[in-house]
């Protein structure tokens, strides 16, 4: 069962549906957040999530890591199947996996000095002593590029970048091997992004880390991934080498979310872009490809059946029948 | 005199336990007729607070204007009657557009009441002294059909039906068309859009940009459009304002503006974005403290090329070209740094 090379972390089929219920409670629906999910990530690299709001990355991110139990499929995590173990069963295997939240902010108990709050997790997960634990949490301290005397301050004391550099240091002091950077930069200025990617990539160097790095903003995504995954509403839509994808994407949607950002020195994207519309509701999803209400290239086919994810070319999938014609105006 | 909006020494303080916080420094801004005026900063550089001084909505009882005048059409809009102002040229000759359109909406009234609660009191046709007391009906037909005029020019589908409906129902990309709409129902000479496209995913940033860009030339309208994106200001703005904790420092026609930028600011902002020929770069160091901010120019203590000269005093308006103006000691020379 155990797959040959490298793969640290294997997704086959995951799904992960949310009941929708009606005033009564009772289900009427279900949410596909998640649909049929395949993917790999291997030691070392960034592998890039991309999409729209939701389009299921961030459920991804935490199904991975057991928040939301799956509702369907397998993660495999350095050969170790650990869908549906319970908490206890698993702890010693997701001390490699770990998460950092959207919001470093939140995720910080405001009564808690920083120090307390680097503490917590090596207390639940190794059985050091407290001068041991002191040792350790100094250390990383540094590598996150912050002064020993942030331990005494409270989290409302020090600035969102600083935020960000606590919220890794924290998950860093249990020495993973693989973290999910849940929208690492966002709300951050352009000014202190710059430099807590810089971080990202060091960090990466120092502890041989391998990030599944989920964001919105494009640029950031091409700037420090290996792969990108592209998702659209529940599913993986293309998946590749950054440069391929951002070179020659081949899916529409992807296409679209490309010609949507705007690049300065180059065309206006008020002048250019060609998509019309917003994603259906992720309730009621068309039949066949969820693309293709808005897609220009559908035709009767699309609503057949769901587009698999077709290696169309070595090392680049994409999910879509007709991936090989031009797009009309884009 | 063809600028519809002229910001002159304008100094903002916040009162807080602290201290002051001294938030905008001598402020000078212009808006011309028909333009799109990008004021790009980072967060807390005072973007906000200009645009909330210039509506006329900082808060009282902390907020102290210490000089500058606010000339918008020839009133002055920090000299006259609060009152006056109010009725005559807030929601009626400058509208706001707000970077949440999910807290901008009343969650228990439908879109619709709340249009008309909105035409009510600032329709084009109704007499501005006039108490709205009354909403005569033959006004309210004519503005129900300006209403589903507009909701149809800002392409949003049924919109029968989507006045009908709760703010909950309706998409962000719908909400912040309803909110673009409604910014231009009174029909106004300028449109304050405070980061209107920061909460939206990018394929709905591109086509509200899209529409905001034609609609502001079709019906003439000045918008001050506020922004921390660098990409976005480019797409839509004819003339870019950059400021840095509470100080303007240059302000270019957009061209100009990204293809030679004359303030270090503005140079290391543009290189910061994550790009092929920058790789990542950030600046180094912090944005100051407002309540006591760095002397002279602000810029100084994170700045390659300050001198004792810029701790001294803050640079007077250098023109560096047609309508480009910078405000630094030591400006970037882009060609001399093109040879080097």
């Amino acid at each position: 069962m155990t797959p040959p090379g490298t793969d640290l972390l294997r997704l086959e089929g995951l799904q992960k549906y949310f009941p929708i219920r009606n005033v009564w409670k009772r289900r009427i629906g279900w949410l596909k957040a998640l649909d049929d999910v395949s993917l790999t990530v291997e030691k070392g690299e960034i592998l890039g999530v991309v999409g729209e709001s939701g389009c299921g990355k961030s459920t991804l991110g935490k199904t991975v890591m057991g928040i939301h139990p799956p509702t369907g499929g397998r993660i495999v995590f350095e050969g170790n199947d650990i869908t549906g173990l319970k908490p206890h069963q698993s702890r010693d295997l997701r001390r490699d996996l770990q998460y950092t939240y959207q919001d470093p902010g939140a995720s910080l108990d405001p009564r808690w000095k920083i120090g307390k709050s680097l503490d917590e997790p090596l207390v639940i997960h190794t059985g050091l002593d407290a001068a041991a634990r002191r040792e350790r949490v100094r250390d990383i301290l540094s590598a996150v590029g912050l002064p020993e005397s942030h331990l005494d301050l409270y989290p409302h004391e020090i600035s969102g970048g600083q935020q960000r550099r606590v919220g890794l240091a924290r998950i860093l002091t249990l020495q993973p091997t693989l973290v999910v950077l849940d929208e690492p930069t966002s709300g951050l200025d352009v000014s202190v992004q710059a430099t807590v990617l810089n971080l990202f990539l060091d960090l990466q160097k120092q502890f041989d880390l391998t990030y599944v790095f989920i964001s919105h903003d494009l640029s950031v995504v091409r700037m420090i991934c290996d792969r990108v995954a592209v998702m659209y509403l529940g599913k993986v839509v293309e998946l590749g080498a950054t440069e391929r994808i951002f070179d020659a994407p081949r899916h529409p949607y992807t296409r679209s979310l490309l010609s949507a950002i705007p690049q300065i020195g180059k065309q206006r994207i008020t002048e250019s872009f060609w998509l019309e519309g917003e994603p259906p509701d992720p309730g009621n999803l068309p039949s066949g490809c969820r693309f293709r209400t808005r897609c220009p290239l559908a035709e009767a086919q699309c609503a057949a059946g769901i587009p698999p994810l077709v290696e169309h070319l070595p090392g680049h999938a994409d999910a879509c029948l007709f991936s090989d014609r031009a797009v009309p105006g884009g | 005199m063809d600028d519809l909006l002229t910001v002159s020494d304008l100094e903002v303080g916040f009162q807080t336990e602290s201290g002051l916080a001294r938030v905008l420094d001598r402020v000078n801004f212009h808006v011309g007729r028909g333009e799109i005026v990008g004021l790009v900063g980072e967060s807390g550089c005072g973007k906000t607070t200009l645009a909330r001084a210039i509506l006329g909505v900082l808060p009282e009882n902390s907020a102290r204007i210490a000089s500058g005048t606010i000339d918008f059409d020839g009133r002055d809009l920090l000299a006259e009657d609060p009152q006056d102002l109010g009725t005559e040229v807030r929601g009626r000759q400058i509208t706001f557009v707000p970077q949440d359109p999910f807290s901008s909406f009343n969650p228990v009234f439908t879109i619709g009441a709340q249009i008309e609660e909105l035409m009510k009191w600032k329709s084009p046709e109704s007499e501005p002294a006039a108490a709205a007391r009354f909403y005569p009906r033959a006004r309210r037909r004519s503005d129900r059909a300006r209403v589903l005029d507009l909701l149809r020019t800002v392409q949003l589908p049924d919109p029968d039906g989507i006045l009908k409906k709760y703010p909950h129902e309706v998409s962000g990309g719908q909400r912040q068309r309803l909110m673009i709409a409604m910014a231009l129902l009174p029909e106004p000479q300028l449109i304050i859009a405070d980061e209107p496209t920061t909460a939206l995913d990018v394929t709905i940033q591109a086509q509200i940009l899209k529409l905001l860009k034609r609609l502001a030339a079709e019906r003439g309208v000045s918008v001050l459009f506020t922004t921390h994106d660098l990409g976005t200001a480019y797409e839509i703005c004819d003339r870019i304002t950059v400021m840095y904790a509470g100080q303007e420092v240059e302000s270019a026609p957009s061209d100009d503006f990204f293809a030679a930028p004359r303030h270090p600011y503005t140079k290391r902002l543009l290189e910061s974005l994550p790009s092929r020929e920058h790789g990542i770069s950030g600046i180094p160091g912090q944005i100051p403290a407002l309540i006591d901010p760095p002397s002279g120019c602000r810029f100084h203590p994170r700045c390659t090329n300050a001198s004792a000269r810029c701790a001294a005093a803050r640079p007077g308006v250098t023109q560096a070209g047609p309508a480009h103006r910078v405000r630094c000691h030591h400006p970037v020379d882009a060609a001399r740094e093109a040879v080097s």
